[in-house]
């Protein structure tokens, strides 16, 4: 049995700062196996952000115990540890680009925390988000929206975490840079990573994650498979959330009666099984 | 009648060209979505809609004045007209409280102070934000800040709103409240165009206009636009979920019309 690589239980956060009140975590528990791929859903002000922040050794000592790979996130002896276990991608993270060339972005974390051979560990990080590594010697402002967002990534890859969280990776590209976005991002899954996606989009996260949390107003409300999770329609209403626009139109349709699964979420499973249900309908 | 109407527009860029070409016009009281990928010219095009951007070749009329030789005077009365929500909701707030934010605009035409206070309240009951007017911005959600922003729009009374991706921070609840607003104003007789990767939302648009290198790829009703499913993807753009469901489904003998891009309307059709 895999190893449980986070270990939460009856997480409790408050901030002093009453303007973030609604992001509290009140009273979660959860456990992640090594080379999970989870999927984290939930309003903004559910606290998915603290949670995954905590996650990151980002914030405060919270109650409640966590363990992050063998760490303790809120001991600040750990905290250096932590910064190679745990690889945080924020929202926009282009926006925090800054050295003249790529190349030098990229090794910047691994430099900072005095790695064998940043330039090198740098190149392998561009390699896999798809870039070619000649891309190094160009300044990170002349490409595309994009390329800027993978050359972040390949930033916080080239420490090499074994725990990837990105917040929102796809907001705000179109349709091509989100699919070659996800598409690296299942890669480094693929490769033996455990991986926590916040996505506000579920047709993004539904065919991907092996596992759904929905968080509502700072709990747990639903843990489980994607298709356990996105079979609770009611439930997810309360967290604001849907499921994927054609999981959706097949549960209405079983709901009159055809026979098709409702735990479907992608277009080609979707039309599959409404034409083999049509031609039996015939 | 066409409120804005571009002919043959151009712009370059550092030698590289943005816009190309450009014709199109803008009707007034209509509700037009701009898609289009990354890199298409869509935020350049939306700033050429009040003369924020001038064209290198072609001319923008804005209610029949040329923003190219308009004088400062006429230039002044386009950007009151045709106002600008950008895609940053923090970028655009800067007063302490919200109702300050919305009466910026309106203190620096110079209007006396009992109208402006008649504007900043009705420009917050359109947004549905009047109980929030003492509150300090930051303090409020993403899609709280961007009605807020519209209300400061709002309050030039405009003829127009151009929204650059304004949802594209935002989380599908906010999302909602921007979109429900904008519905609103649309119903008064304000002209909506906006700018969006959403193609959902572009779907609830009157008319869509699809930007690929600066030229109009297509342009017609959401209808219309995605019976070209194919275009679209070749651009490097996707159809609504159920629209490119509608399209596989035709494709093995079950003839769904194309028109439908809708989740009750497949059930509805497929149910008949």
């Amino acid at each position: 049995m895999a190893m449980q690589i986070i270990k939460i239980q009856d997480l409790v956060f408050t901030y002093e700062n009453t303007s973030q009140a609604g992001e509290a975590l009140r009273g979660v528990s959860l456990s992640i196996k090594q080379g999970e791929f989870v999927g984290l859903a939930g309003q903004t002000g559910s606290g998915k952000s603290t949670l995954v922040q905590l996650i990151a050794g980002l914030l405060p000592a919270p109650k409640g115990t966590i363990c992050v790979a063998g760490l303790d996130p809120s001991q600040k002896e750990d905290f250096r540890a932590l910064r190679r276990k745990v690889g945080m991608v924020f929202q926009y993270p282009e926006h925090q680009l800054f050295d003249e060339t790529v190349l030098s972005d990229v090794s910047f974390g691994p430099r900072n925390l005095e790695l064998s051979n940043p330039e090198k560990r740098a190149q392998r990080a561009l390699m896999l988000v798809g870039l070619d590594p000649a891309i190094g010697e160009r300044s990170p402002f002349a490409l595309s929206g994009g390329q800027r967002r993978r050359v972040a990534i390949a930033g916080v890859l080239a420490m090499e975490p074994e725990i990837l969280i990105l917040d929102e990776p796809t907001a705000g590209l179109d349709p091509e840079g989100r699919n070659i976005l996800l598409s690296v991002v299942e890669r480094l899954h693929r490769e033996g990573r455990t991986i926590i996606l916040i996505s506000h989009r579920m047709q993004e996260l539904a065919p991907r994650v092996s596992r759904m949390v929905v968080l509502n107003e700072g709990q747990v409300l639903l843990d489980g498979t994607p298709e356990q999770v996105f079979s609770q329609q009611e439930k997810l209403g309360e967290a604001s959330l849907a499921p994927p626009p054609v999981t959706a139109l097949l549960q209405q349709l079983r709901a009159k009666g055809w026979p098709v699964r409702g735990d479907l979420f992608t277009v080609p499973q979707a039309s599959e099984e409404i034409i083999s249900a049509w031609r039996q309908r015939c | 009648m066409a409120l804005i109407e571009l002919t043959n527009v151009s712009y370059l860029y550092r030698e590289t060209t943005a816009l190309a070409n450009l014709s199109f016009h803008v009707n007034s009281g209509e509700f037009l979505a701009v898609i289009g990928p990354n890199g298409s010219g869509k935020s350049t095009l939306a700033q050429h809609l009040n003369g924020l951007l001038l064209p290198t070749e072609g001319e923008v009329l804005v209610d029949g004045i040329a923003t190219s030789t308009a004088d400062s005077d006429q230039i002044w009365e386009i950007r009151r007209q045709v106002g600008m929500v950008f895609q940053n909701p923090d970028n655009q707030l800067v007063a302490t409280t919200v109702e300050e934010d919305v009466a910026f605009g309106p203190e620096n035409l110079g209007l006396p102070s009992a109208l402006i206070r008649e504007r900043v309240d009705w420009a917050l009951e359109q947004v549905g934000m009047s109980h929030l007017s003492r509150a300090e911005p930051h303090k409020l959600s993403g899609g709280q800040k961007q009605r807020v922003a519209i209300a400061g729009v709002l309050a030039m009374k405009p003829k127009c709103i151009v929204l650059d991706e304004p949802t594209a921070m935002l989380d599908p609840q906010g999302r909602l409240e921007v979109w429900e607003t904008l519905r609103g104003l649309q119903q008064q007789g304000i002209t909506i165009i906006l700018v969006t990767h959403f193609m959902e939302e572009a779907a609830r648009a009157q008319r869509i206009l699809v930007l690929s290198q600066g030229s109009l790829a297509l342009c017609g009703s959401p209808q219309e636009v995605f019976g070209h499913g194919q275009k679209l993807s070749q651009l490097g753009l996707e159809l609504p979920q159920i629209a490119e469901l509608g399209h596989e489904l035709r494709k093995s003998g079950i003839l769904v019309p194309s028109h439908i891009f809708t989740t009750e309307a497949l059930v509805t059709w497929l149910c008949k």
